[in-house]
């Protein structure tokens, strides 16, 4: 199964051609400025290099978020219209658990992994997994936006490891061994899991965890 | 450039979402749009991440309905335009990169539309008018005249220096708890008032340009609502609105009729000059009326004018009458198409406005620079970003007093 998988959601691009497990080609923008014009060409790339058409693609995966709104639109609409145009089954995984099982790759031991992103505002995107089989992982919670407080809240009486560049901004209890390094994303590992997972019934959407910021006349916050 | 098939065009760039499929010679095989009104309702005006959420959310429906009512499957389509700009850069980027995405699978040409252009070639499509002429864009975010001499070639004669006259509307509309969008509440309720009873400023009339300003009038309205208190009745309301359109009316009746003046003192240079008074627009005015005017089969006569010369000094009108076209939302405006229909009528002009559904924003308008665009080889690369300000006449001075939105 050749599997086109790409990511933008967060502060850099990932897109990778994955084929049975077989890396075929990798193509990374570490800049998050220029994702919306550099995504198709990287595509291109990683299509030519694998020397492959998008005939040839037998599912397309995404990363839906959470993340920045503008990255995770700029990797689902692309998405979204791409395996309508080329009738391709769409896949989505959330970043944060792309994130846990690149954590499960390195670190085969670990069992409860707690991943936490900057979601700027003083606040972070949090979860914790398990990892399922040799390409997935299982939650063990809700994601979630919330305060470094609450965030600590969440991590205190649990184990394990974390990660994420967002993990230096909430407390972590002694039980748990802080991974440095984990800020970026890899296709590969998103591949991986699409390759695995069931296709959706339904198209995937971005992941926000956040309403959108907008007042009613009067400062009457939504909703109320 | 012969186009090999119709062209999918595709709008997000405010509250409209939008996909349509429009044929190389001008025939709309399908145009659907879904209005993000209700969403934004509460708020009294457009939310820029709510309408980026809901762009997302319905594109690919709306391109597969589209498609699916041209008949069409993606391979048959001769490119895929979208709008890069202006807009709300959240929504412009989920239609263009839907955009390129398709037009990368099937290896198709890709057209960054300026929404503007879309607005201002719409009268090609609906009324196979040639160029140059006049256009008076009048929107919720633009307020513009100019001159269109050729696909990609504008002239600014006028901007706004503060709100668009669309945001006008909006903006009364909310000061007199009206509701939303402001413009067809208004016209309406200025149906039955009495446009003389409230005497409000026309500004920059005396100015010898074609600028408009309309936040002064803007508090004009909110300081004669503040004057009438808490017992305004729903006869002042009228009377302030119908007051406020007349006012409206005359800045653009004005501003138009100064803009004409300019339009055929060039016209009447480039014919002094010796030119062939239909000199620049020959080769592209459609030979014969009719549908079939702008076929590619027939392409001998949209033969690329983009690479020729282009002097803006010189204009040469085309055949009979020059025409003044009215584009964007607010030309939905049966009040104001009335005004400047009387202008032309005075000044020896064409009125063209484009059917209302054609006027406020759509995908068909899109498709169809699309199609003017790529069959005059004017074709973009997918890294073209996305564009919250692109003026239409990059080269205009800035207008005395404007800000960062002229």
């Amino acid at each position: 199964m050749n599997i086109l998988a790409f990511d933008t959601a967060l502060s850099a691009g990932s897109v990778a051609l994955v084929s049975n497990g077989a890396v075929l080609a990798t193509c990374d923008e570490p800049n998050a400025k220029s994702l919306a014009e550099r995504l198709v060409p990287m595509v291109d790339k990683v299509l030519a290099e694998a020397g492959k058409a998008y005939t040839d693609i037998d599912r397309i995966a995404v990363t839906v978020g959470p993340g920045t709104f503008t990255g995770m639109r700029i990797g689902v609409a692309t998405a979204r219209a791409m395996s309508l145009a080329a009738d391709v089954p769409l896949v989505g995984a959330s970043t944060l658990e792309v994130m846990a099982r690149q954590v499960a790759n390195d670190h085969p031991s670990a069992t409860d992994i707690h991943i936490c992103f900057d979601a700027r505002r003083k606040e972070v995107y949090c979860q914790s997994f398990r990892p399922l089989g040799e390409s997935d992982v299982a939650p063990l919670s809700e994601p979630v936006a919330c305060s470094y407080e609450v965030a600590s809240g969440l991590l205190s009486g649990t184990s394990g490891v974390a990660a994420g560049n967002g993990v230096g901004l909430v407390e972590t209890p002694a039980t748990i061994q802080v991974l440095e390094g984990y800020t970026r994303l890899d296709a590969c590992v998103l591949a991986g899991m699409a390759a695995a997972r069931p296709v959706p019934d339904s198209v995937p959407e971005p992941l926000y965890l956040r309403a959108p910021d907008a007042k009613l006349p009067g400062g009457k916050e939504v909703g109320a | 450039m012969t186009l090999a098939g119709p062209v999918l065009g595709i709008e997000t760039s405010c509250d409209e979402t939008a996909a349509a499929v429009v044929a190389p010679d001008g025939n709309i095989l399908a145009n659907v749009i879904l209005s993000q009104l209700d969403d934004h309702r509460p708020y009294g005006g457009v939310v820029p991440e709510i309408a980026a959420r809901a762009h997302i959310h319905h594109l690919r429906d709306l391109i597969s309905e589209a498609m699916g009512q041209a008949g069409l499957g993606y391979s048959d389509l001769g490119g895929v335009a979208a709008t890069a700009g202006p807009g709300l850069i959240g929504g412009v980027m989920v239609g263009l990169m839907s955009a390129k995405a398709i037009a990368n699978v099937h290896r198709l040409p890709f057209a960054a539309v300026n929404h503007l252009e879309g607005h201002a070639l719409t009268a090609r499509l609906t009324e196979k008018l040639a160029f140059p002429y006049l256009l008076l864009l009048v929107s919720g975010g633009h307020c513009q005249l100019l001159i269109v001499h050729d696909v990609g070639k504008f002239e600014r004669l006028g901007t706004t220096i503060d709100d668009a006259v669309g945001e006008a509307y909006d903006k009364t509309a909310k000061i007199l708890d009206l509701g939303y969008p402001g413009g067809p509440i208004v016209e309406q309720t200025a149906l039955e008032g009495n446009a003389s009873r409230f005497n409000l400023p026309r500004p920059l009339l005396k100015r010898p340009d074609c600028h408009f300003s309309f936040s002064g009038l803007k508090t004009a309205v909110t300081r004669t609502a503040e004057s009438l208190g808490a017992d305004i009745t729903e006869n002042d309301k009228a009377d302030l609105c119908a007051s406020f359109q007349a006012a409206v009316a005359d800045v653009l009746e004005n501003r138009t009729k100064r803009a004409m003046d300019i339009f055929q003192r060039k016209a009447s240079e480039s014919e002094g000059a010796g030119q062939n008074p239909l000199g620049q627009a020959g080769d592209d005015r459609p030979q014969h009326p009719g549908r079939d005017a702008l076929d590619a089969g027939g392409d001998s006569h949209m033969k690329n004018p983009a690479s020729g010369d282009y002097d803006p000094a010189s204009l040469a009108l085309a055949e009979g009458a020059p025409s003044l076209v009215i584009a964007g939302g607010v030309a939905a405006n049966q009040y104001l198409r009335g005004r400047l229909g009387a202008l032309c009528a005075h000044k020896g002009f064409n009125l063209a406005c484009p059917p209302i559904a054609l006027c406020t924003d759509n995908a068909a308008m899109i498709a169809w620079a699309g199609v003017e665009r790529l069959s005059r080889g004017l074709q973009d690369s997918l890294d073209t970003p996305a564009r919250a300000r692109w003026p239409l006449d990059p080269d205009a001075p800035a207008a005395i007093g404007a800000g960062v939105k002229a």
